[in-house]
């Protein structure tokens, strides 16, 4: 349709003359936000461009980081429940009898009392 | 690459995975100790006593089998953690199983025990379930209830399908007719043992035990046990060697030798031995293993053939009915739990159990809350001169005996270094530790060659090597109250472990080259140590051990060699003693003195060494005082030295010398064998020497022979004035007598 054409423009006016614009002033707040609600919105909108191999290297560093962690703190034991007896020795020393992983535990604590 | 994403979108993201990550943590908790998270034993019993109660008729003995029938649960000799004795555990470590499976007590399995006898399915449950009962029935005194359930299950038991199970029951029916003196009972079972057991020795064997019993008390030898000993015998000759046939063998002449003193017309009747065994609070060992065992049977692992196994009540009671004269120790099943913290106050040669016939005899045992240590502990370095020594004093102690010991290349030794110390302190002078005598060991490493530990010469000099101390209190009457070694199995009573350093000297390189293993080397550096200064009493001490490794691989007797070596010896300690007299030194001195035959001088030396012995027991000095004045053919003093050590010395290892000496002067075997029943030896070199029966044996042998006495005399005579004691074999045969002297070569 070619509004430059006379008759098609004139239609065009007769038709849209009963609409008037009222929003300027709401558009004008979203687009150039001045109120802190608005200029929180436009923050939550907002598009941030990301470049991906930078990103998903770090999070994955970040994984294995946390993973190894968690490995390193709980040494895979046998699983609770299960239903294998598990043995222990007893040793004497000195005289007294002690639980061998109890006395060698002590021990190295003793060698070394930064670690507990 | 680039994507663009809404904050927005990134903050619901990042929600989702932190909601994730929680959710993993939560779910995935670091593993909980086992027995059901956190759950305590007895939650864990009630647990299973639920399932029992709600399970079907079926599932509830299956049930009952697994948690309270284990396969060996019945078998005394191997159902508990740790086996023990007066002087600590039986063997130097064990490893026990920690069951996840909550344990429960002889008394919480009753119902369901019983519950198996009469249902459960034939097999070797039905025979544990069977066998615990009765121990339990015993305890409370019903013979009769205890009888009947192995009765009872031994009908249901197929005879030919679980033939171990059904002979254990039979075995444990007949142990109980002749604990009851029931001996129609035992009779008729015995009869059905042979029946089914022809081939089997070990069976057979154990139930002319209990035969023997029966002839004890009677006087007089069943027929059944004359044939199947007789049996046994010529199967014995036939037997191939192997541990389980040489313990049988022994067992059929500790039978023969008790029939043989039936025939003799000695008779010594049977004993109730009962007691028992609590700990100092009061609180009764329940259900723990007792085990009375024969001196034979102390140098192998605690067995199920042994005789005398039982369990006590709920109150800490146990009872023997019928022990066969004999002696014996106590030995303590328990399982770990039951005695941390505590410890069993005994001498290292007390607690022995000496039946002559008597009508009972009552063995208690109490254990006592552990002594605990102050300091050196934990690997403390000590470099002063001197040692303070400190523990917690203990009520009503007169004094204590301090023990320090090193570890070995196999194993440790420890030698109590202070004795009478009548504060609960003691400094120790660093000087008096190094110069200690450790005795020197030797290992050997796969060639099999005998090697000289390097540590065991080294001793207490080694600064690099951890040295352990420990103490026993005693009241005035010498009575062991308590002490430091004892059952520590739980956090609280390891925080002070007694370990420590002593680093007051410096090593030398000799030291250092000891301890590497190059003996040859470090004894030239030690003499060239001692020829730049004549004061270094280290050096001096180090030769003169050296010299003794030497002769101690080298064996006595290797001529002239050895010779040369003992003179040096004897000449390096004589300028030892001036610069560090000890007693150790001076009894050396004094052994060369003897073995020279040089009296005045073993005289002077041992009397030295007397004056710095701290030791009270005087057994040992004495029993070589008598030997040396017996050599002189001084008689009295020699029988008045062997009283005196024989009074002192509960081991009496000097009662074989003795008796020869009773012999040599004419006495009669009688008053011999008199002496060696009050006076058992208990030395145990590879095995006790029951003196007493060989002097029976030796009265017996004599009987119709010619001259045997005066043959025996002859021997003996040779034996005392230090000659080989080989003498006159003789035309007639004596393997009794000639079993006399090749034990006579052990007393020393």
């Amino acid at each position: 349709m070619d509004l430059n054409r006379p008759d098609v423009k004139r239609e065009l006016d007769r038709e849209l003359a009963g609409l008037r614009f009222g929003n300027r002033q709401n558009v004008l707040e979203r687009t150039h936000p001045k109120s802190l609600p608005g200029r929180l919105r436009a923050w939550w909108n907002k598009e941030l461009e990301l470049p991906v191999v930078p990103i998903g290297a770090a999070l994955l560093l970040l994984l294995t980081a946390v993973f190894l962690y968690r490995a390193a703190l709980y040494p895979k034991g046998p699983l609770p429940g299960s239903e294998t007896a598990f043995k222990r020795e007893l040793v004497e020393e000195a005289g007294s009898v002690y639980w061998k992983d109890d006395l060698e535990r002590r021990l190295a604590l003793l060698e070394n009392p930064g670690q507990n | 690459m680039k994507i663009r994403v809404k904050i927005k979108h990134l903050a619901y993201g990042a929600g989702l995975l932190l909601a994730v990550i929680l959710a993993v943590a939560v779910m995935a908790k670091p593993p909980q100790n086992m027995a059901g998270a956190g759950q305590t034993g007895a939650e864990a019993k009630e647990q299973v006593l639920r399932k029992i109660a709600a399970a079907g008729a079926e599932e509830k003995l299956k049930l009952i089998e697994e948690y309270m029938l284990k396969d060996d649960s019945a078998d005394l000799s191997r159902a508990y953690d740790m086996y023990i004795e007066s002087t600590g555990m039986m063997y130097g470590g064990g490893v026990v199983d920690v069951a996840k499976k909550p344990v429960f007590s002889l008394d919480e399995k009753l119902p369901y025990l019983e519950q198996y006898a009469a249902e459960g399915k034939p097999g070797p449950e039905l025979a544990a379930a069977a066998k615990l009962l009765s121990y339990h029935y015993q305890g409370e005194g019903q013979q009769e209830k205890a009888a009947k359930v192995l009765a009872e299950a031994r009908k249901r038991l197929h005879s030919s399908t679980a033939v171990y199970a059904s002979n254990e029951l039979l075995l444990m029916q007949a142990q109980l007719a002749a604990g009851q003196k029931q001996y129609d009972t035992l009779l008729k079972l015995c009869a059905e043992i042979i029946d089914r057991n022809a081939a089997n020795d070990d069976i057979l064997v154990r139930m002319s035990e209990l035969l023997a019993q029966y002839a004890i008390e009677k006087g007089e030898v069943p027929q059944t046990l004359e044939l199947l000993r007789s049996d046994l015998e010529q199967k014995s000759s036939r037997m191939t060697s192997g541990q389980a046939v040489q313990i049988q063998k022994e067992e059929l002449r500790g039978i023969t030798d008790r029939l043989k003193k039936i025939a003799s017309g000695r008779p010594a009747g049977l004993t109730d031995v009962s007691g028992t065994i609590e700990k100092a609070n009061g609180e009764p060992l329940a259900y723990a293993g007792v085990f009375l065992r024969r001196d034979d049977d102390l140098n192998h692992s605690m067995a199920g053939f042994e005789p005398y196994q039982t369990i006590t009540n709920e109150k800490g009671e146990y009872a023997f009915k019928g022990v066969v004269p004999g002696r014996y120790k106590l030995y303590l099943g328990v399982n770990a739990s039951q005695l941390n913290g505590w410890t069993w106050p005994e001498q290292r040669d007390g607690g022995w159990i000496d039946l002559n016939g008597q009508q009972a005899a009552v063995e208690n045992v109490t254990f006592q809350p552990l002594l605990e240590l102050r300091e050196p502990v934990n690997n403390a370095i000590v470099k002063d001169n001197s040692i303070a020594f400190a523990w917690e004093p203990v009520q009503g102690a007169a004094y204590y005996n301090l023990s320090v010991g090193i570890k070995l290349k196999s194993g440790s030794t420890s030698r109590v270094v202070r004795r009478g110390i009548s504060v609960p302190e003691v400094r120790i002078q660093a000087d008096d530790l190094y110069y200690e005598y450790t005795g020197i060991s030797g290992f050997s490493e796969g060639s099999g060659q005998l090697t000289i530990d390097p540590l065991s010469l080294l001793g207490y000099a080694n600064t690099d090597n951890q040295m352990t101390w420990d103490v026993a209190a005693y009241d005035a009457g010498g009575r062991m109250l308590t002490r430091s070694g004892g059952y520590r199995l739980d956090e609280r009573l390891t925080d002070r472990l007694p370990f420590f350093y002593l680093k007051a000297r410096e090593m030398t390189e000799a030291d250092r080259t000891l301890l590497s293993g190059d003996l040859k080397k470090a004894e030239a550096m030690y003499r060239a140590d001692y020829r730049k200064d004549p004061d270094d009493a280290h050096s001096l001490h180090m030769i003169i051990r050296l010299l003794q490794g030497t002769m101690m691989l080298e064996g006595k007797g290797a001529g002239e060699a050895e010779e040369s070596l003992l003179a040096e010896q004897t000449r390096l300690l004589r300028q030892l003693v001036k610069l560090h007299p000890a007693a150790w030194y001076y009894d050396m001195l004094a052994q060369q003195a003897f073995d020279r035959a040089d009296w005045d001088e073993y005289r002077r030396y041992d009397e030295l060494a007397a004056a710095l012995d701290t030791s009270e027991d005087t057994g040992y000095r004495d029993g070589t005082r008598a030997i040396a004045f017996m050599r002189q053919q001084k008689w009295d003093e020699a029988a008045a030295s062997f009283q005196k050590s024989l009074e002192n010395d509960p081991s009496h290892r000097f009662i074989g010398a003795y008796i020869a000496l009773a012999i040599a002067r004419g006495g009669p075997l009688e008053t011999a064998a008199a002496l060696a029943e009050k006076y058992p030896d208990r030395m145990s070199y590879s095995g006790p020497i029951h003196w007493d029966e060989l002097l029976l044996a030796m009265k017996r042998e004599a009987a119709g022979q010619d001259g045997y006495f005066q043959t025996l005399r002859q021997r003996a005579g040779l034996y005392v004035r230090g000659g080989e004691a080989g003498g006159d074999r003789s035309s007639f045969s004596a393997p009794a007598m000639n079993r006399f002297f090749e034990q006579l070569k052990q007393v020393k």
